[in-house]
């Protein structure tokens, strides 16, 4: 995984509360191969109409958010399945790093293994964030991961949360696996003690 | 310390604690559908890595299989849905992993398989690359659901890496009146805390109505409890648990069993152990629910009415609401039994189970589907679909004029192409009824099976009350 500590770009507006992983990435291409081609059906029911042609009303078909790296969205994003589609979309499209005032878990976990950065500010700070996106000549964000600040020409410095243990891993970029292989040592001893004290979950040891 | 139950779980299984109320975690049972394997596998290799611990994984095959007669062969949506069968099948094979695929006859959904076979046990910590896993918390198990990242991460080392959740407690008092099912108590709640409203917790579900519960009803309260948020939910296990897990196939036997029960025995909250958060339902307050909205909070009882925009206050709750009403081509203020349904789902890893099956065959004996309405009946697995045949279900829903179909999720997230038509309206007993959750255009309304099965018999969401 790239490590990521600075970014700044366009940032796209959308408003709406709980916007779910269905609608960023729905059904019907789930079955894709290539996750870096998944851009192409980012909110797809929203971006294109029915008969496959792109909906100019919709904000990330607009200039100057077609080409946004930044998404700004309302309350609860990433609601609803655990598909990692979701975010392998949202960075195939481009997004780098999102902002809301809450985002629903597996999705976020899902976004840190990606490399995006889930921007967690106050209801206030969304709202004002949100109306000066919505201008095309403000809409430009920048986001520093290490001092946990959101900076924009007009609002200024705003701080923003995220946990020290989400912020190292995407500053860093270290491979979650490659960390839990070099454990092996605790994971053995810890499998011995359950072959001991709960062997029946110890499936290997008894079932056929 | 007075503990809770997932206190209790966690701290069983930690296997090195980290910065952040973080920890490694031991995973007992790890559970792969074909629509993660493909990737997970794929990395997994890329990387030059194997499976650690293959008795401790087993393979279905859901998402992509139609449902369809598969007499003449199975026809897939298209070569990637097959190319997912093919891998999952080749890579569990290869990895020493149980696969129950396409060709085995206890091949069903993920969640309605895993319990079936007695995989999944009181105390465990369980996983799955999907957020439906919380299903399993009814056995008085942690589960929670995964992204493909972490599923990698489970299959090179059994473990992943999880923060401490806050823990929070439904209280369910009192007994759930006739015609009233686990499905419309966990409407109910979800209409009460909202979709966001788990967020950061693991639920335990509690009290004398959730404690009459079967295991299968169990199932479909904790299979929703994702869509309130939480990381988890999950009820104490006692005799009805052990009574559902004894003799299935991963189930210990002899004296293992004799000393798994002992031990589970004492798998429950401390009486004084304290919650962050407690919500308490009155279960007399419980009717027959369905969902009028694109998403399960927006729920309400079947005698209600589609609530009308103009009355809220709030300017972006307004918004939401009117959306909602738009896309699902509502009006406000109109009685919720006077919406026509054009298909009917019965199935998924929500409702999918023998009883589910029972209760809406008990609606639909001699009663026909309503014309201008389709009905379908996928059964969650096999061995369901099997038992039931045995049981006679299949002629009744068949007589009635539902279609009975093969096990799969199908059209509860369409990802096998077996969709609802744009702008078409369905009565399903699955748990989402996103925007294009069925097909793109589709208007979902979320019921009990009984529900569902009403709504076809009277071709309109129908207060099953009226049938029994």
């Amino acid at each position: 995984m790239e490590p990521i500590s600075r970014h700044s770009g366009i940032a796209a507006p959308m408003p709406l509360s709980d916007i779910n992983t269905d609608l960023i990435y729905p059904q019907q291409f789930l079955r894709k191969p290539d996750r870096t081609a998944m851009g192409e059906f980012l909110f797809h029911s929203l971006r294109y109409r029915p008969d496959g042609t792109p909906d100019p009303e919709f904000i990330l078909n607009r200039e100057p958010y077609d080409a946004a790296t930044i998404l700004i969205a309302g309350r609860n994003f990433g609601s609803g399945s655990s598909r990692e589609h979701a975010p392998w979309a949202l960075k195939s499209f481009g997004f780098r790093c999102l902002v809301s005032s809450m985002f629903a878990d597996i999705f976020k976990a899902n976004c840190i293994n990606n490399g995006i950065i889930p921007v967690t500010v106050s209801e206030d700070a969304l709202a004002d964030c949100l109306a000066m996106a919505g201008n095309p000549q403000e809409a430009r964000f920048a986001v520093d991961l290490e001092k946990r600040e959101l900076s924009h020409a007009r609002l200024g410095t705003l701080a923003f949360t995220i946990n020290d243990s989400e912020r190292d891993r995407l500053l860093k970029g270290n491979d979650l696996i490659s960390d839990a292989i070099a454990e092996m040592g605790s994971i053995k001893v810890h499998e011995t003690s359950v072959a001991q004290d709960a062997p029946w979950l110890d499936l290997g040891a008894w079932k056929a | 310390m007075a503990k809770t139950l997932y206190e209790k779980i966690w701290d069983a299984h930690v296997v090195k604690p980290l910065s952040d109320d973080r920890a490694i975690l031991f995973v007992d049972r790890h559970l792969l559908h074909e629509g993660v394997a493909t990737y997970a596998f794929s990395g997994l290799k890329a990387a030059g890595r194997v499976v650690h611990r293959p008795d401790l994984t087993i393979g279905v095959s859901d998402h992509v299989v139609p449902t369809s007669p598969r007499i003449n062969g199975i026809r897939y949506e298209d070569e990637d849905a097959r190319r997912m069968v093919d891998d999952i099948e080749h890579y569990c094979k290869e990895a020493g992993i149980d696969v129950y695929s396409v060709r085995d006859k206890r091949q069903g959904v993920v969640h309605v398989v895993g319990p079936e076979l007695g995989f999944i046990l009181p105390g465990a910590l369980v996983v799955c690359g999907d957020s439906h896993t919380s299903t399993h918390g009814a056995f008085g198990a942690l589960a929670f659901g995964l992204g493909i990242s972490e599923v990698e991460h489970v299959l090179a080392t059994q473990t992943i890496v999880q923060r401490r959740s806050k823990s929070m407690q439904v209280l369910v008092k009192g007994d759930i009146p006739a015609g009233a099912t686990a499905k419309d108590l966990i409407l109910s709640i979800l209409h009460k805390i909202g979709v966001a409203g788990g967020t950061g917790h693991v639920i335990e579900y509690r009290g004398e109505a959730v404690k009459a519960f079967s295991m299968e009803q169990r199932m479909t309260l904790c299979n929703m409890s994702i869509e309130g948020g939480a990381r988890a939910g999950m009820v104490a296990p006692d005799e009805t648990t052990i009574a559902y897990l004894e003799g299935r196939h991963y189930a210990p036997k002899g004296e293992l069993w004799e000393r798994a029960k002992e031990h589970w025995a004492g798998l429950q909250s401390d009486p004084d152990a304290v919650f962050d958060k407690t919500v308490e339902i009155a279960a007399a307050e419980i009717a027959p629910y369905v969902t009028w909205g694109t998403n399960p909070g927006q729920s309400l009882p079947i005698v209600g009415k589609v609530p009308d925009p103009a009355a809220i206050e709030d300017e972006r709750q307004r918004a939401s609401v009117q959306g909602a009403i738009d896309y699902m081509g509502l009006t406000a203020g109109q009685s919720l039994s006077d919406i026509r349904v054009d298909h009917v789902f019965i199935g998924s890893c929500t409702n999918g189970r023998i009883e589910d099956l029972r209760a809406a065959a008990a609606i639909a004996r001699g009663r026909k589907v309503a014309d201008g309405t389709s009905a379908w009946v996928v059964p969650g697995s096999g061995l369901v679909k099997e038992q039931a045949m045995r049981e006679g279900l299949d002629r009744i829903f068949i007589e009635a004029g539902f279609e009975w179909r093969e096990p799969g999720c199908s059209m509860c997230l369409a990802m096998n192409g077996e969709r609802v038509k744009p702008g078409q309206r369905c009565a399903s007993t699955s748990n989402r009824n996103f925007e294009g959750r069925q097909g793109r255009g589709a208007r979902t309304h979320l019921m009990s099976p009984a529900m569902a099965a009403a709504a076809a018999v009277t071709g309109r969401l129908t207060d099953v009350r009226e049938l029994i």
